[in-house]
């Protein structure tokens, strides 16, 4: 229980790592598209990629909690 | 089946009364009586002059049948209900955690390798691309898996 827990924390930091730097990568690229290449999308489209990776990060905490307790409980 | 059941149905299949056998077993019909209704329980040395009249063993009067076959399929059952429980607790892992991992692969080639990413839009026939399909399968997943895994400790 103790293990699944700290996987499923590590997990969560490593997807809000990602989630930062997936977001950040595409706002960057869809401005620079805006700018130049007359892309019609405007830059905070990228945010919408932060939706999988946010619901991703929630259920890893829950998770997390979950098999904590459940550690502690025993 | 209760002793009270067994004693009426061995004293109906030897066609006697209940005086008839009261008679039999030196007690009274009221007895006989209460002990059929499940009022009262024979003492044991009725109970052993019951089961030499009616030739059946202690046994056959004192246990029921059905609490002895339930208790035979309990740890068979158990064992499998564990084994089955197990099982989705390990698949819920592997699920979630594998679609979790597939969220950051994803990230990262997106990021590192947009051709890559780019391909597996390209991929996908229907209105959703294929990055978005993809994300989709990644979130449905970590849910089923996270579901499996709730589900599962919350019963261990």
């Amino acid at each position: 229980m103790k293990k699944l827990s700290t996987i499923f924390a590590v997990l969560a930091i490593l997807l809000s790592d990602v989630m930062c730097a997936v977001v950040a990568y595409n706002y960057c690229a869809l401005e620079w598209g805006g700018k130049y290449e007359a892309w019609s999308a405007p830059a905070s489209t990228a945010l919408l990629l932060a939706i999988p990776y946010a619901i991703g990060i929630i259920i890893c905490v829950v998770l997390a909690i979950v098999f904590k307790r459940k550690y502690i409980n025993k | 089946m209760a002793l009270s059941d067994k004693l009426y149905m061995l004293r109906k299949k030897s066609g006697l009364s209940q005086e008839q056998l009261a008679e039999q077993l030196i007690v009274s019909r009221q007895a006989i009586s209460k002990w059929e209704s499940g009022q009262s329980v024979p003492e044991s040395e009725k109970l052993i002059a019951i089961s030499n009249y009616f030739d059946v063993s202690l046994d056959y009067l004192l246990k029921d049948e059905n609490e002895n076959e339930s208790n035979d399929n309990a740890p068979e059952t158990g064992t499998i209900q564990n084994t089955s429980d197990r099982t989705n607790w390990f698949l819920g892992v592997i699920i979630c955690v594998g679609g979790i991992v597939c969220l950051i692969l994803w990230g990262l080639l997106s990021i590192f390798n947009p051709t890559a990413s780019n391909q597996l839009s390209e991929s996908s026939m229907i209105q959703i691309d294929g990055n978005g399909i993809f994300l989709i399968l990644c979130i449905v997943a970590i849910v089923v898996g996270a579901y499996l895994l709730l589900k599962n400790t919350t019963k261990k």
